[in-house]
């Protein structure tokens, strides 16, 4: 049994405000963001019958169902560890339930408010004992130290990261909605700003935003009946290599993003292309959580985007990362860094946009549209939609 | 010039107790990690069992502080207040020479330039702020790339 093919995403909302100025609290976001997505898929909320999220977050499927009055509830699951590495696991959740016959018509969320959920930069609720002690407190410490490695030792250029971060801002440029826009940055301007953690500047890291993003996913049968358009899943996987990053800084595949056992060549990527049947190099457009720029750089060298090590200066250039005519356009709606940053999930409905036609910085033909969810974290998760001409 | 940390550095054991040998060993000056008391394999410290035979049974040995820099970070913000280091401070990873484990801990040392490589020894030190020591490093000189 395989997911290709099988379900496809047919509406989506991606609502985003400013850190800590949502008008309402997160369960109204999450609440506004189904509808919008149910108006977008011309169904009624009460035809949902399944919930997905990941890292965490506090609003249940049996709560949601309730608030909305669905009329019976099939499925209700939470990617267990991760955080936002299991963004695109929502989703193959959704899909994985819908193929399955458990559920019929399931939506992968995410809400984050400030007001409620805190998420400042240290995570004391997370690290421990280990850790602390040495100021190492917060997601950018444990991705800065296997991003410095990846640096120095793997020998991937620092360029690699900065023109990722430059192309998302390109891309920004072109989007009225991200907050990168009316802000160009140049290469100057990314030298210049602050280290945070050293290797990352503070354009390295992304930003944090209220906000609420929904995918409905139906089969794909009932998707070609709507005659809306619709993005197929082809494939999705969720994992990590045995012992990977658990709070842990003593796995073999350190410098990974944690998509690929370096010694085996498995994984979470590898299972995604094999699922799909589609190769890295027939992609026609790539959105990659950067948590920060390093981490999504070690993404796109796992998922086979990209080379290891000093060759991976050719393919990253800010012109093949920028859209429509880039070899690899990547983060086109601004992502992470320069759109907007609701636990990465904006950048699935990105992925949406571009199968339907319908980004700010549309590739000129995308058939096959790569979401890659957060990286070096514990669980990580990739999605890769298709248009119906793939399938 | 740094204000006077009033708040406790989290250092000292786990809830369960089950690192407590680690935090007692460095306040007998020694490095103590944990080590498989069925099949002999070292493990790096917070895991619950050994992952190479699955027993529970744990030794506590004294292993040598000294290593090589796997890799390494410099925080240029405060982000924990009760940090009784100043900012900016360098984080190492340390890839001990003795046993197949790797060790978080400040670099200490004015204005540290580290490289993965770098040679480096253990420091016990104790912070005014803190109900347990904490292990630190030092530069040796020399590197092990």
């Amino acid at each position: 049994m395989s997911l290709r093919g099988t379900t496809a995403v047919v509406g989506v909302a991606d609502i985003h405000h400013p850190r800590g100025k949502a008008p309402g609290g997160e369960r109204e976001l999450v609440l506004q963001g189904i509808l919008e997505a149910c108006a977008d898929a011309g169904i009624s909320p009460r035809d949902i019958d399944g919930f997905t999220s990941y890292a965490g977050g506090d609003h249940s499927g049996p709560v949601l169902a309730a608030d909305l009055g669905v009329r019976e509830l099939r499925w209700s699951s939470m990617v267990w560890g991760g955080g936002g590495g299991g963004a695109a696991a929502a989703i193959g959740a959704a899909a994985a339930a819908v193929t399955t016959g458990q559920a019929e018509c399931v939506v992968a969320f995410r809400g984050m408010s400030q007001r409620e959920t805190g998420r400042r930069g240290y995570a004391k609720y997370y690290f421990d004992n280990n850790y602390l002690p040495h100021g190492v407190a917060t997601p950018a410490h444990v991705c800065a130290l296997r991003t410095q490695r990846m640096l120095e030792h793997d020998g991937v250029p620092r360029s690699a990261m900065r023109n990722l971060v430059l192309a998302a801002y390109r891309h920004a440029q072109n989007n009225p909605g991200a907050a990168g826009y009316g802000k160009p940055l140049d290469e100057a301007g990314y030298d210049a700003s602050p280290f945070i953690v050293e290797p990352f500047h503070l354009f390295d890291c992304s930003r944090e935003n209220d906000g609420a993003v929904a995918l409905i996913v139906v089969s794909a049968e009932r998707a070609r009946a709507m005659g809306r358009p619709a993005a197929y899943v082809l494939g999705a996987a969720q994992g990590a290599p045995g012992g990977y990053s658990a709070l842990n800084e003593n796995d073999e595949p350190y410098t990974s993003a944690g998509f690929v056992d370096s010694s085996s060549g498995a994984g979470v990527a590898s299972r995604l292309w094999a699922e799909a049947r589609v190769k890295p190099a027939e992609v026609d457009v790539v959105q990659v959580y950067e948590n920060f720029s390093g981490p999504a750089v070690a993404s796109l060298i796992d998922h086979g985007l990209c080379p290891p090590g000093p060759a991976a200066a050719e393919v990253m250039t800010v012109e093949n990362l920028t859209a429509p005519g880039g070899s690899l356009p990547v983060n086109t709606s601004g992502g992470n860094i320069a759109d907007s940053f609701v636990n990465g999930m904006g950048l699935a409905v990105e992925a949406v946009r571009q199968i339907r036609g319908t980004s700010t910085n549309q590739v000129d033909r995308a058939d096959t549209s790569l979401f890659i969810g957060g990286p070096m974290a514990p669980l990580v998760s990739s999605v890769l939609l298709g248009s119906e001409q793939t399938l | 010039m740094t204000a006077a940390v009033t708040e406790t550095l989290p250092a000292g054991p786990a809830a369960d107790e089950s690192d407590r040998p680690f935090w007692e060993g460095l306040r007998d000056d020694q490095l103590l990690l944990p080590r498989c008391g069925a099949c002999g394999q070292w493990r790096p410290l917070g895991r619950a069992m050994c992952a190479a035979c699955w027993s529970f049974d744990t030794d506590w040995a004294p292993v040598d502080a000294a290593g090589a820099i796997h890799t390494w970070v410099r925080s240029a913000r405060a982000f924990m207040s009760e940090l009784d280091v100043p900012v900016p401070y360098v984080t190492v990873l340390v890839r001990l020479d003795q046993v197949p484990v790797r060790l978080l801990g400040i670099l200490l040392g004015d204005d540290p330039r580290p490289a993965i490589g770098d040679r480096v020894t253990g420091v016990i030190q104790q912070p005014s702020n803190a109900e347990w020591p904490v292990l630190r490093w030092r530069a040796a000189g020399g590197e092990d790339r």
